[in-house]
């Protein structure tokens, strides 16, 4: 029997073309249907490092990385020594590698599990047949293609969408060795149905990262202003903005820092053009001064923390979830909206969602994302983005020349109109001081206890508008899992395997994170007895965050955390509620 | 029915003003009020941006769109408003402190970028709104309240400074001769780019009141003197003068490109390669 999801790692140095290889795989993939999650890892090394790509293909939308893998290509042992701990091979699973390379496979591999290994002349046949050593990359993508049954009419048109126009001949040399890698592998390479992965009805797929998708629910919101300064993993939203947002009017700055990026879209958003920003950890840190002022004068802003692991310089291509405090905390009270993405098309949605709450309730709103979710490419349906764009343009006062503008009078909701420069009669003074209704600067307790009520306020709004969760497994379950952001996939994946068990278990996903989503939380909370909050900070914050702030947390709240880099498997998470929900099995 | 002419009247607000009686900041505050009246510049047309400190409080003391921002700041914040609103004009205000200390990092991208707002820097010597410490132009041993004996840092020269990185517009007034300064700062305002116009304004709380007298005895005035503001050298000389404080426009290029400029180039540019009706479109760039 064929199969219908595959997990496939390539790795060697920077200059064997693993990640182009891994990409031509990925886009063939995806116009053919199949769902791709496609994550890339590289050495230290600015060029020429080690390098790495692992494709997990499936049927389904992949809700994870795959926790096995299931074929690795290696085209050199030293090259692939750095990756050993990223890669967990399933028993059974194919090795290639290149014939040529004098290290002893065994040295590399773990002992204990029983592995295909296979060698391949991949430098030989790109020397001697193909005549051009750089190609060994495409004798590679051939003999996979062979082997695993990849579409290979969707592979040629890949290599000819990258090379054809430009490098008629480079796209011919190519297309050549990757024939003569699929002449090798009819050859000689293993003919196993059960390394053949099922053709899935070709619905044509896009494909994208976290990070892009952010950038482009941004543009659909209605950013026109993004100013930022390059950091991993948050880069790539400067990239697509850069090439995207001028052709609408906008405006992209490489700001000199951090604090000029933040203080720029700060002026532009008070100007009344929507604005945002990105960064990772160190950046947001530098931020946090303006996000005061944001929140002081209510301008709304986006603020995007592609978060990796901390503190200071940590580990930039790794994930973590523990920069969420310091979306918490600002000097002095600042009511503010977090919001976590959980996927790649989440982060369209979510960037949507907090462009439409920092307009309608004039305040920072943070997203924090993850390294995980922003630089994977995922593939996705198409009819899934448009359907759901949102765009929320903050209130105007009405004016007129009889009545003084209050750019800050006091509201329920805690939202005051907000003039815009070139309104006639609109003029105020907006400060980062403590004000009055008018917006003149006061040093009176008492109306800082006034201003911050009415700022505070908003928050009430915020939790009602914008409260969604994902929920997953049995609503009835008596154990329930708590996580947020890039850990979804796993746990999701987690629970399907153990209803496939007969256990009981229930997970909560929520993407607005501060305010409490408390109506979604306690529905969630009902009847459960034990709680597991799962994190990667070693601190444990989310679960903390929650006993200070949540409410009906049941009495057994348990926390289940670590520092960031290794993402939990679905196998770890099966093994936690097989642990907790055995209860439910006695009962 | 005729518009209204606008007077320096038209430009004042009822905010209750803080400075102390003899602050150098008041005549800055009248010459921009006169010189947006002969602008006339509508009210709401008008953003005045500054930062933190007595100066920076300026915003709050002209009818206009008025951010007093945070310290040192002023500049990027400026620059997302005059990016994204290009029909605004910019009046960014503030002290020496602010620009030149820790504003002093966005002071020389700002310069490069140029983008189109006038820059009035009240240069006191001193942080006059936490009362008295040394600041980056405060001269070598005059006393501070964090440095007793004499201040022992050497002072940046902020002409110099500025044309060193090529700004646009530049020039020195002087806030005891408003009349000068309500000039420069028109000129200024109808400059497509960066001017910064710093602004000897005395604090009289902190450096006594003899600084009226000395800027009144050691003031040159280059406009009247001839100085040919489109000479460069020249120009770097009068920066570098020790013994006369030079006042009047030293420096303009009016033919360097703004970052408005370049923003609406760029946008044309990209036009051109992205060939979309509207944002839906740019879903199938996607597409595997
Ligand atoms: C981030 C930050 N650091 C320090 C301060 C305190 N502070 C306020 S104004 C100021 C200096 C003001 O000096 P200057 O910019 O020359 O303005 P002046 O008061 O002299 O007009 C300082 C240090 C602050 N408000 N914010
Ligand atoms: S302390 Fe100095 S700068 Fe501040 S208001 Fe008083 S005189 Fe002006
Ligand atoms: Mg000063």
């Amino acid at each position: 029997m064929k199969i219908n999801d595959l997990t496939l790692t390539l790795a060697g140095s920077g200059g064997d073309g693993v990640i182009t290889t891994g990409d031509f795989i990925t886009r063939a993939a995806s116009s053919d249907g199949i769902y791709c999650l496609t994550q890339m890892s590289y050495g230290p090394q600015i060029r020429g490092g080690e390098s790495s790509i692992r494709v997990r293909m499936s049927h389904k939308q992949a809700q994870s990385r795959g926790d096995f893998v299931d074929s690795l290509l290696v085209f050199s042992w030293k090259d692939y020594k750095r990756f050993t701990d990223e890669v967990e091979l399933r028993p059974g699973a194919l090795v290639l590698y290149e014939e040529a390379d004098k290290e002893s496979p065994a040295d590399f591999l773990p002992a204990d599990i029983e592995l295909r290994l296979q060698a391949v002349p991949f430098k030989k046949i790109a020397q001697e047949d193909v005549g051009v050593p750089l190609t060994k990359n495409m004798v590679a993508l051939g003999v996979l293609a062979e082997i695993h049954g990849f579409n290979q009419e969707r592979l040629k048109q890949a290599i000819m969408d990258k090379y054809g126009k430009k490098r008629p001949e480079a796209a011919a040399k190519n297309i050549e060795a990757f024939d003569a890698g699929k002449a090798w592998a009819q050859e000689h390479g293993p003919k196993e149905e059960r390394l053949q992965l099922e053709p899935n009805g070709g619905e044509r797929l896009l494909v994208m990262n976290g990070d892009e998708a952010l950038a482009y629910g941004a543009l659909q919101a209605g950013v026109r202003y993004y100013a930022g300064y390059p950091i991993t993993p948050a880069t790539p939203i400067l990239h697509w903005l850069q090439q995207e947002l001028p052709r609408f009017g906008g405006t992209v700055i490489q700001a000199e820092d951090e604090i000029s990026a933040i203080t720029q879209c700060v002026g532009a958003s008070w100007a009344g053009v929507k604005a945002m920003t990105a960064s990772s950890g160190p950046g947001i840190a530098l931020m946090m001064e303006a996000m005061g002022l944001a929140g002081m004068a209510e301008i709304p802003l986006t603020i995007v923390n592609v978060q990796r692991v901390g503190p200071s310089t940590g580990i930039p291509s790794k994930p973590e979830q523990a920069d969420l405090l310091q979306a918490l905390g600002m000097h002095g009270d600042v009511p503010h909206a977090i919001f976590a993405p959980a996927d790649v098309e989440d982060c369209f949605q979510v960037a949507m969602e907090a462009v439409a709450c920092s307009e309608r309730y004039q305040m920072p709103v943070i997203i924090l994302s993850d390294q995980f979710i922003g630089e994977r490419f995922e593939s996705l349906r198409g009819d899934r983005f448009l359907e759901r764009v949102k765009q929320v343009e903050r209130d105007l006062p009405e004016l007129s020349p009889e009545r003084k503008y209050q750019r800050y009078a006091f509201s329920e909701s805690g939202v005051s109109p907000m003039a815009v420069p070139g309104l006639e009669g609109g003029q105020y003074i907006t400060s980062g001081l403590e004000h009055d209704e008018s917006g003149a600067p006061t040093s009176s307790s008492e109306y800082h206890q006034l201003m911050s009520d009415k700022r505070a306020a908003k928050l009430k709004g915020v939790a009602e508008d914008f409260d969604f969760a994902r929920v997953y497994g049995n609503k009835d379950a008596e154990f329930g899992i708590i996580c947020w952001g890039s850990l979804k996939g796993a746990v999701r994946e987690a629970i399907m395997r153990a209803q496939d068990e007969g256990l009981k278990v229930a997970a909560y996903v929520p993407q607005l994170l501060y305010p409490v989503p408390q109506r979604s939380l306690s529905e969630f909370l009902k009847g459960k007895r034990k709680v597991m909050v799962l994190e990667l900070s070693h601190g444990a914050q989310f679960y903390h965050y929650l006993k200070g702030y949540a409410t009906d947390l049941p009495e057994e709240f348990l926390s289940h955390c670590r520092a960031g880099g290794h993402l939990f498997s679905i196998e770890e998470v099966l093994k936690l509620i097989r642990t907790h929900s055995v209860s439910e099995l006695v009962a | 029915m005729a518009e209204k002419v606008l007077t320096a009247k038209d430009y004042r607000t009822d905010v209750q003003n803080i400075w102390c009686p003899g602050c150098g900041d008041f005549g800055v505050l009248n010459a921009i009020h006169q010189a947006v009246a002969e602008l006339q510049i509508p009210p709401q047309d008008l953003a005045v941006i500054s930062g933190i400190g007595c100066s920076s409080r300026l915003p709050g003391y002209v009818n206009a769109y008025g951010f007093n921002t945070i310290h040192g700041r002023a500049l990027p914040i400026a620059t997302g408003v005059s990016a994204s609103r290009p029909d605004l004009r910019v009046l960014v205000a503030g002290g020496d402190g602010d620009a030149y200390a820790i504003g002093a990092g966005h002071f020389v991208h700002a310069l490069r970028r140029n983008p189109n707002l006038t820059y009035i820097v009240m240069d006191n010597s001193v942080y006059g709104l936490t009362k008295g410490q040394g600041s980056p132009t405060t001269p070598v041993g005059d006393p501070t309240k964090s440095q007793p004996f004499g201040h022992s840092e050497r002072p940046l020269n902020p002409l110099a400074w500025a044309l060193a990185l090529e700004v646009t517009f530049l020039a020195q007034a002087f806030s005891g001769q408003v009349k000068q300064l309500k000039d420069l700062i028109v000129k200024g305002m109808r400059h497509e780019g960066f001017a910064l116009i710093n602004v000897k304004s005395p604090c009289v709380t902190f450096r006594g009141n003899q600084e009226y007298n000395y800027y009144r005895e050691h003031g040159w005035n280059i406009d009247k003197d001839g100085h040919d503001y489109h000479d460069r050298e020249a120009a770097f000389r009068i920066t570098q003068e020790k013994e006369r404080v030079p006042f009047g426009l030293i420096w303009q290029d009016e033919n360097a490109v703004s970052l408005g400029k370049q923003l609406e180039l760029e946008r044309e540019k990209y036009s051109k390669v992205r060939q979309y009706d509207n944002a839906d479109e740019v879903l199938r760039t996607f597409f595997a």
